[in-house]
């Protein structure tokens, strides 16, 4: 459960983040994009996040793989996957707000947003098999 | 009588809706704010040729020109001018010596509108052609340009001005698809065209 709300939470918060741009001022006073350009980046993280999500709620109802023979492992296992998953998405969650601390000439949210999704396709290796194992496992009881 | 009236009146009122609407829509798209986007702005620059004159002497206080001097000098003044304001043209031959060909519509890139240029123009509008000056701008020209050579000599220089918006964190320029006014950027241009009209004049060697 707390690795779903982990998933979840980063998904409101990378949505909250690309909002705040629309809202906030520069330092010499300018709007950061325009609702237009909102339009554009969000339905592109939206499917970045969702094809990690969806596995995640889908592994919620259907668990294809058998549980391991050894329950010891257990207790570490939720930790790395959680690790993985939280270093994941703080990752991504860092390159999205590099526009608050870009230089004037430097800013460039489309291009940082590409920069997230290249990110997500790079770093797949951390989250897809910790992740599609401890919510894909059937549970031994 | 006003029985009769009132018995008249549902009978009409399903064509006075529609045609009250279709009135106001025609009202609202000629207006001058619908027009402000699409409009064209002219400038004419007189000038007379080297071999023309009054009696024998040469026509004072306007432009002479040669000839075959026409096309480079209108496209020299042109340029010189869109440079001064930091934009070139696009779609221009790669050919840097090849002038401007005249009946030809060019575009120049777009410019981002300076701080300055930005309060000067939202003091000369009103607010409701006021530009938001928490969002960046960006103008361009549409240029283009006739000799005409029938009565009298003069160039005629057709403009459209666009202008665009994005964010300080945008990459790309969009359209700017609400009201403003086209007369600031083009008079801009002509103040431009008008006094490097007179400037290449002066540098153009004199005529024989």
């Amino acid at each position: 459960m707390l690795l779903t709300c982990v998933w979840l939470l980063s998904l409101v918060l990378a949505i909250v983040v690309v909002e705040s741009y629309v809202h906030t001022l520069t330092p010499e006073g300018k709007k950061y994009i325009l609702p237009e350009d909102r339009n554009e980046i969000l339905p592109r993280l939206l499917k970045g996040y969702g094809a990690y999500i969806a596995g995640v709620l889908a592994f919620w109802f259907v668990r294809p793989f058998s549980p391991p023979k050894s329950r010891a492992g257990d207790r570490y296992r939720f930790w790395i996957a959680l690790t993985c998953t939280a270093f994941f998405n703080a990752a991504i969650l860092f390159v999205l707000m590099g526009t608050y601390f870009a230089s004037a000439s430097q800013r460039d949210l489309n291009a940082d947003a590409d920069t997230a999704l290249g990110l997500m396709k790079w770093l797949s290796f951390l989250v897809v098999p910790v992740n599609a194992f401890y919510f894909g496992t059937k549970s031994s009881g | 009588m006003a029985r009769a009236i009132t018995d008249r009146i549902p009978g009409r009122l399903p064509f006075v809706g529609p045609l009250l609407c279709l009135i106001t829509l025609i009202v609202l798209l000629l207006s001058p704010a619908a027009a402000q986007h699409q409009k064209r702005y002219t400038y004419k620059e007189p000038f007379s040729l080297t071999e023309k004159g009054i009696g024998s002497n040469p026509i004072e206080g306007q432009l002479v020109l040669n000839a075959e001097d026409e096309e480079p000098f209108v496209s020299r003044v042109l340029l010189q001018t869109i440079q001064g304001f930091h934009m070139s043209v696009a779609d221009r031959p790669a050919n840097a010596l090849e002038p401007m060909l005249p009946k030809r519509e060019y575009k120049t890139d777009i410019a981002p509108l300076s701080e300055d240029n930005l309060r000067s123009y939202n003091a000369a509008n009103g607010a409701t052609l006021s530009l938001d000056s928490t969002l960046e701008y960006g103008w361009q020209y549409a240029l283009s340009y006739e000799i005409h050579t029938e009565r009298d000599r003069y160039f005629f220089i057709e403009i459209k001005p666009k202008l665009y918006f994005k964010g300080a964190a945008s990459s790309a320029w969009r359209e700017y698809k609400r009201d403003y006014s086209g007369d600031f950027f083009a008079a801009l241009l002509n103040d431009a065209l008008k006094s490097n009209f007179k400037a290449l004049a002066r540098e153009k060697p004199a005529p024989h």
